[in-house]
């Protein structure tokens, strides 16, 4: 197992994150974030934000050593929704 | 723009224990909507992670813009839990004009406005496998490279590696088989892609009234009104529409149209007479419950509609509006498109351009 924490930095009104398999979520305003995952097992990311179209989002993941392991970035569109997912291994 | 007036609205929302978001702009313009709509966003939220504002757990946003005539700075944040709080000063952008739709059954919409929201917001992530999450995505990728008629913002998402709603978007747009349409819905949502919103509004309006005395001297008074309300919505999230009902009471004013009068007295020395209107009463307090139901949907950044009813109960009139959002700058921002709008008591029609700050479900 390693330790990770995640951060979001957002201006969107609401976000979510899950990490797959679902079990482990977080959403605003809970950032950063830290769990236990498995050295080395494939994971992902799925995010969920609502807000004013231009609202920025991003997602960093980082290990105990502040190795980035995953990293997102985007702006809402123009629906006020954004929503995707990253694959990743801490 | 009345800055004065926008400081009434503001000192209105602080006796409300204020708070503040923002829906912006609209107004039928001399310039061209393309000239408009080319022009920097105007919404510009201002808040980050050191921002004195920030209150617990949240951040505050604020924007300002414009909306039906009315100038309007707006400031919202989030708490934890879902909980959202809003608040909006506007003022119109000039008294004594026409509000921009006739259909609307505000009674606080002709003088500046104070509004205090406060709304609770859930959903909940369904998300599958991540085999499901990039089969999703690898499916809709491969069913749109298949089509020949892709424009430039789409094949870029084709070719990139992003796996995120601007793919699937394009995929629902085009459209691409609805198995792949259904593998998205699913991995992401488990099959249900809704957002939900309900909660409470408050609001205060102020405005002055001209009439004329019992010595038939022009007077002025001021008034202000009030309304509660709350509200729900259900918003998909896939196929981008949105369900928005309200229900409210309200206690406003407006003049006495039945007391309108013209006083004439002549002119000192010459046979000519002048003559000017005027209401011979205050204006009338009026009480009344509004019920609005809308529909949003949103089909393209070319495209975008929203169709709103609103019920009067005590003289029974209903309003229709419906705007039609057709064109917008590059970041979607700025919309510009038709409005038009009708109610049921003086059979009154209304078609006309409008310029918008975006289209928010």
């Amino acid at each position: 197992m390693t330790r990770v924490t995640f951060s979001v930095t957002s201006t969107a009104d609401r976000w979510w994150v899950v990490i797959e398999d679902g079990t482990l979520e977080f959403e605003k305003p809970q950032s950063p974030t830290s769990f236990d995952l498995d050295d080395g097992k494939a994971y992902a990311a799925i995010y969920y934000a609502q807000g004013a179209p231009g609202n920025a989002f991003s997602l960093v993941g980082k290990r105990a050593d502040n190795s980035e392991f995953v990293k997102i970035e985007r702006d809402i569109g123009s629906n006020g929704f954004a929503y995707g997912h990253k694959g990743f291994k801490p | 723009m009345k800055l004065s007036n926008l400081f009434v609205a503001s000192t209105l929302l602080v006796l409300l224990a204020g708070v503040a978001s923002a829906q912006n702009a609209a107004a039928p313009s001399e310039e061209s909507l393309r000239d408009v709509l080319n022009q920097p966003g105007k919404t510009a939220p201002v808040a980050d992670a050191d921002s004195p504002l920030q209150p617990r757990g949240g951040k505050v946003q604020i924007s300002l813009g414009q909306d039906d005539k009315r100038v309007t700075m707006a400031l919202s944040a989030t708490f934890g839990n879902g909980v959202q709080w809003q608040a909006k000063f506007s003022s119109p952008v000039e008294k004594d004009t026409e509000g921009t739709s006739v259909a609307s059954l505000d009674g606080l919409a002709n003088g500046s406005k104070a509004e205090l929201g406060l709304s609770y917001v859930w959903f909940t992530p369904h998300p599958g496998s991540r085999q499901q999450l990039d089969a999703a995505c690898r499916d809709a990728r491969q069913a749109l490279q298949q089509r020949n008629d892709l424009d430039k913002t789409t094949a870029a998402l084709v070719d990139g590696s992003d796996c995120d709603d601007r793919l699937y978007e394009a995929a629902y747009k085009y459209p691409v088989d609805r198995r792949v349409l259904h593998s998205i819905n699913t991995a992401y949502f488990g099959g249900h892609p809704y957002v939900y919103n309900m909660g409470l509004d408050v609001g205060a309006g102020y405005d002055s009234y001209d009439f004329l005395n019992t010595s038939f001297a022009k007077t002025s008074t001021h008034k202000t009104g009030y309304e509660v309300g709350l509200h729900a919505s259900v918003t998909n999230v896939v196929s981008l529409w949105s369900l928005v009902a309200s229900i409210g009471r309200e206690r406003s004013y407006e003049n006495n149209t039945k007391s309108l009068v013209q006083i004439c007295a002549p002119v000192e020395n010459t046979p000519a007479q002048h003559c000017s209107q005027g209401y011979a009463s205050p204006p009338l307090r009026k009480d009344s419950t509004v019920a609005a139901l809308e529909w949003r949907w949103q089909h393209s950044n070319a495209l975008a509609l929203a169709v709103s009813a609103t019920y009067r109960k005590e003289d029974d009139v209903l309003g229709i509006s419906i705007p039609i959002y057709l064109l917008s700058n590059s970041d979607g921002s700025l919309r510009g498109g038709i409005k038009l709008g009708w109610r049921n008591d003086t059979h009154d029609t209304q078609a006309g351009v409008f310029i918008s700050s975006g289209f928010n479900l």
